[in-house]
């Protein structure tokens, strides 16, 4: 009986993700058609149109619908202005418009780049809005202007009939999501802290562990976002959950930080070991429940906080008892090693309590007055961004030449659809898999188009009739949708079936239209795909080389940067670049490891550096903290570096004048050594057959 | 649980209350008996003279107010007057003729039977009376040459508005073109195009306010009349052309009503053409039940 | 009676205008509701705010003359 529990709580779970996922579906499909009947009532020209929009913005979560809906509406108006624009320009013109048009479309593409939210789908729209308005009119100027409101309110239309049922029928909150990602966070947090803090634990289990973060950060920002739409009360949490995020990147950080100068220490005499790991245990202890478990709410975060906060005040008087009575009696090597584990303990627990402060402060009804956090801003390789704005431009350019060339009248679908292939793609991840996913979708929408065009439509008498024998056919499309992994071809084939419609309310049927149509979609999307896979792949070894290079100057970076929320920034910008490394394709799982390895090392240095710098120490200055990040941008390419003695020699005078229990200095020498240890890390990585066990033995060696 | 059910309370009765509030203003927009598809009409009269020649002057400047019979331009009258003369010239002639004729027809007459035979006499009398016959005719041609003369001064044929001058001095007007128009200054109306859905709201006689789109105060005016016919669409013709071409939803037609106005405030400017907004006032429930 | 509104020779139709108004004014509307705590009160918040909205505007469009 016990045994049979688990597998019915399983069946359960998949039985309410099916019914989630089918509710979406049908959902979905009643928008579409209501926003189709009502763009035949309103008499527009493009009611299928209406229809699209509602399936592009249909996304599982209310607010995320309201958000791209937004940013879609935000980028029709734009693009639908430029087009008017294009079109008084350059209407007697093809080929100058054509290179106009191409011009915009990738510059929106770099533009959508740069913000990879749902604030770019503002200008991926902007871009080929431009397209579906301008070359319609293009044969006609004096209707660019009535082609582009048309288009405005078709899709005002569809983003109102989307956006509503979203909102109205069993809406999946993103605001109730967001607080079960935030609750999980703490949750996998708190138990990685327990592992870390009271046992022994693998760096490969603790690269796991924040791969998920990376994850967790990006997600958090984006569901913030998104329940701004949702619920516009939720502003009033906004600074506070920016800076529950913040909290989380710093805390993760030092906890790392701590792992890293524990595991360096397996040597060290048991007596000191025995120590800290109490110490730990001790921290450990009052990031708990008074039963022990780990606080499910904000509300329950309030005690934790305030028994951390009363730990942390007197911790610098204990240690420093504590080191005045051991330092008799330990060897000298492991007093170092203890002290240095013991900062870093500290500014573990420092930063706990400023993430458990921040959840637990998410408990009151609205912001207090309280320290701004800067947003956490996307970072973009200019040059990367350019490329694809280069790839998208080329894309539409060689559509728009064959248009010219062949005179062909159904062309400017075919650039339409270059157009939207290479900006959508190019805000996807894996732009080619995407890519193939959604021609997929077309390929099997088309067949779909064909039938229902052929054999059904034609039946069809009244709206009633129509909406009732497109369901089952809508329902296909966005059953597809609504699973993560098919939602491309879902989405493919509720456009084709949608667009090769020609859907008008006094109805014209005309096969080869549909045709004529479906063979531009092809040629456009392929012309993108190909200028995908031709046109410096993002997977390309020079890309990656380039990825890597920005990720360590934000070391350099962060030196620079004089603000007091250099940390935090330095932070946000290394995980994004990260969160953005880890979405891409990768060949194998070594790859991947070898990357969150690196930036993990990225943030370490990064942490001490920022930290010494703090200290302002003599023999630690800014000139050789920025020796520091040079060489380790240096290293990328080269593991050889003479950095490394350098800094070992500055920890060993340290060293010398720690004797008493100077705490400023004891806390210099902790980060020196995190440094170290950071730096020794990167040269292991560096040359891949230092492995990293004779890293952990060598600084004990020393 | 109180708790819960005066959440929910206090949401649905808000849901009820824009659920009413939101029908109200459906049924207004959608069968409320208005429509913004109104245009300004008048009568445009086209001026062109009756008789043809060079035009020697134009009194008129375009959209000039004129009264009716102002003379708006005139087409060269000396070939008008040479005419004139020509004909008197030519009633004086048959005068004399006549005179001559009558004289001798008399004369003949007191000759008695035995001088002159019943013939001779009878031919006399025949030919004064072509003579007369012949005065009248020229008097015909004389007043033909004046009426022509006359019609050389192009009047306005109704007060109204000059508007679309295209004659100048110098022009050839021919009889029969137009050169010009007139917009009859009293024969300003509306035309609303009502949707059919909102037609049956609406009787002769009502009053309805029309407000310019460029906006200003409004203007009055009554239904004068609905329009009994528009057209199909399918009609080719006397014969039905019936092709399988149909709607996915039915979308309603607009159908002309005719609008007298009643007052146009002092200081508003009409031009048949216009866009105006026209809704019919919804008598008040006290008038109503006077009436 | 509704109006239109001619903006550089674009005619604007008076409701679509007083749709705007009344979505930039809610804007203010809910953020004091949720200071004051309203939604503590709402079973369905998103329910509510189109109810609110709608009932705004309906109001606005039937009474409101410009």
């Amino acid at each position: 009986m016990s045994q049979r529990l688990p597998k019915r709580a399983e069946f359960l779970q998949a039985l309410r993700e099916e019914g989630a996922q089918t509710l979406f579906a049908l959902r979905t499909a009643c928008a579409v058609l209501l926003a189709l009947g009502l763009a035949f009532r309103l008499d527009l020209d493009r009611p299928g149109s209406a229809a699209v929009t509602v399936l592009i913005v249909s996304l599982s979560q209310a607010g995320m619908v309201l958000e791209k809906s937004f940013y879609r509406i935000l980028g029709t108006v734009a693009g639908g202005t430029a087009a008017v624009v294009f079109v008084m320009l350059f209407a007697q013109q093809r080929l100058l418009f054509t290179v106009a048009v191409a011009v915009w479309v990738g510059l929106a593409v770099v533009g959508s780049s740069w913000y990879r939210s749902f604030r770019a789908y503002a200008f991926i729209l902007a871009g080929y809005t431009v397209c579906l308005v301008g070359f319609p009119a293009v044969e006609t100027p004096a209707l660019a202007y009535h082609v582009a409101i048309d288009r405005v309110a078709v899709v005002s239309l569809g983003i109102l009939c989307g956006g509503l049922l979203s909102v109205l029928v069993f809406p999946r909150s993103t605001v109730s999501s967001l607080i079960g990602l935030v609750r999980g966070q703490v949750c996998r947090f708190l138990t990685l802290c327990q592992q870390v803090l009271t046992t022994e634990m693998t760096s490969g289990a603790l690269r796991e562990a924040h791969m998920s973060f990376a994850g967790d950060v990006v997600n958090l920002e984006l569901l913030r976002g998104g329940s701004h739409f949702e619920a516009p009360d939720s502003r009033l949490r906004s600074g506070r959950l920016r800076r529950l995020n913040a909290d989380f990147m710093q805390a993760v950080t030092s906890l790392h930080s701590y792992h890293r100068v524990r595991r360096a220490m397996p040597y060290a005499d048991d007596q000191s070991l025995l120590l800290l790991d109490s110490m730990a245990a001790e921290l450990d202890r009052a990031l708990r429940t008074v039963t022990g478990g780990i606080p499910a709410s904000a509300q329950e975060a309030v005690p934790v906080a305030s028994r951390l906060r009363e730990l942390l005040s007197n911790w610098d008087v204990r240690v420093e008892a504590t080191l005045a009575s051991l330092s008799q009696t330990l060897a000298v090597s492991s007093n170092e090693a203890l002290l240095a584990a013991m900062f870093q303990l500290r500014q573990f627990g420092d930063e706990v309590l400023a993430y458990m402060e921040s959840y637990a402060a998410l408990s009151a009804a609205q912001d207090a007055v309280e320290r701004e956090i800067p947003p956490t801003a996307s970072q973009v390789d200019p040059l990367l961004a350019s490329l694809a704005g280069l790839r998208a431009f080329s894309a539409v350019l060689a559509v728009g030449v064959f248009w010219i060339a062949s005179d062909w009248t159904y062309g400017f679908y075919a650039i339409m659809l270059a157009a939207v292939g290479s900006s959508l793609f190019a805000a996807s991840p894996d732009p080619v898999k995407a890519a193939v996913g959604m021609s997929k979708g077309f390929a099997l929408g088309f067949l779909a188009a064909v039938a229902f065009y052929g054999l059904v439509l034609p039946r069809m008498d009244g709206f009633l009739l129509l909406a009732v024998s497109m369901l089952p056919f809508l329902l296909i499309g966005t059953r597809w949708m609504a699973r993560q992994e098919t939602a491309g071809i879902g989405t493919g084939f509720g456009l084709m079936l949608l667009t090769g419609q020609n859907l008008t309310n006094t109805m014209t049927f005309d096969m080869t239209q549909l045709f004529n149509q479906s063979l531009a979609t092809f040629i456009g999307l392929g012309a993108a795909i190909l200028a995908y896979a031709v046109f410096m792949p993002p997977q390309s070894r020079w890309v990656q080389r380039r990825v890597r290079h920005s990720l360590i100057r934000e070391v350099g970076r962060a030196l620079s940067d004089e603000d007091e929320h250099a940390r935090a920034r330095f932070e946000s910008r290394v995980r994004d670049r990260l969160a953005q490394i880890l979405t891409q394709p990768m060949q194998g799982e070594a790859i991947r490891n070898r990357w969150v390895d690196e930036g993990l090392t990225v943030l370490a240095a990064g942490l001490a550096l920022l930290q010494l710098r703090d200290e302002n120490d003599p023999v630690i200055d800014a000139g050789f903290l920025s020796q520091v990040a040079a060489a380790m941008a240096f290293r990328a390419d080269f593991a050889v570096g003479d950095i490394l003695p350098a800094v070992k020699a500055r920890r060993l005078q340290l060293a010398q004048a720690l004797q008493g229990a100077d705490v400023s200095a004891a806390r210099r020498f902790s980060a020196l050594l995190a440094l170290e240890l950071a730096l020794l890390d990167w040269d292991a990585l560096a040359t891949p057959d230092l492995t990293l066990t004779a890293v952990e033995g060598a600084i004990h060696a020393s | 649980m109180w708790r819960q059910g005066l959440r929910v309370g206090v949401t649905m009765v808000t849901v009820v209350i824009a659920a009413v509030l939101a029908y109200r203003l459906w049924n207004h927009y959608m069968y409320g008996p208005w429509t913004r598809d109104a245009r300004i009409q008048a009568d445009v009269i086209s001026v062109s003279p009756d008789v043809s020649g060079l035009v020697t002057a134009v009194d008129v400047g375009d959209n000039r107010l004129v009264k009716k019979g102002e003379v708006l331009f005139v087409v060269d009258q000396s070939r008008y007057r040479i005419a004139l003369q020509e004909a008197l010239a030519s009633l004086d002639a048959a005068r004399a003729d006549y005179t001559q004729k009558r004289a001798e027809a008399r004369r003949r007459e007191h000759l008695g039977h035995h001088v002159i035979s019943d013939e001779s006499l009878q031919a006399a009398k025949a030919s004064a009376l072509v003579a007369q016959q012949r005065v009248r005719s020229a008097e015909a041609v004389v007043a033909a040459a004046r009426l022509n003369l006359a019609r050389t001064e192009i009047q306005a044929p109704v007060d109204g508005y000059v508007t679309n001058l295209q004659v100048h001095v110098g022009d050839y007007a021919s009889a029969g073109k137009a050169m010009m128009a007139v917009v009859d200054r009293h024969s300003f109306r509306v035309e609303g195009y009502f949707e059919e859905t909102k037609i049956q709201g609406l009787r002769k006689g009502d009053r309805v306010s029309v407000r310019l789109m460029s906006g200003g105060p409004r203007l009055e005016g009554r239904i004068e009349g609905i329009a009994r016919a528009i057209t199909n669409g399918q009609d080719r013709g006397l014969l039905a052309d019936v092709n399988p071409s149909f709607d996915w939803i039915r979308l309603a037609q607009r159908i002309p009503v005719r609008i007298r106005l009643v007052r146009v405030p002092a200081g508003v400017t009409l031009a048949a053409g216009m866009t105006c907004t026209v809704s019919v006032d919804v008598p008040k429930k006290g008038v109503l039940a006077a009436g | 009676m509704p109006h239109e509104f001619t903006f550089s020779g674009i005619l604007i139709p008076g409701l679509l205008l007083q749709l705007l108004l009344v979505l930039f004014g809610y804007a203010g509307v809910e953020l004091m509701l949720a200071r004051i705590g309203v939604f503590r009160w709402v079973w369905h918040p998103a329910l509510f705010r189109i109810g609110l909205i709608v009932a705004v505007f309906s109001l606005v469009g039937l009474y409101v003359r410009f």
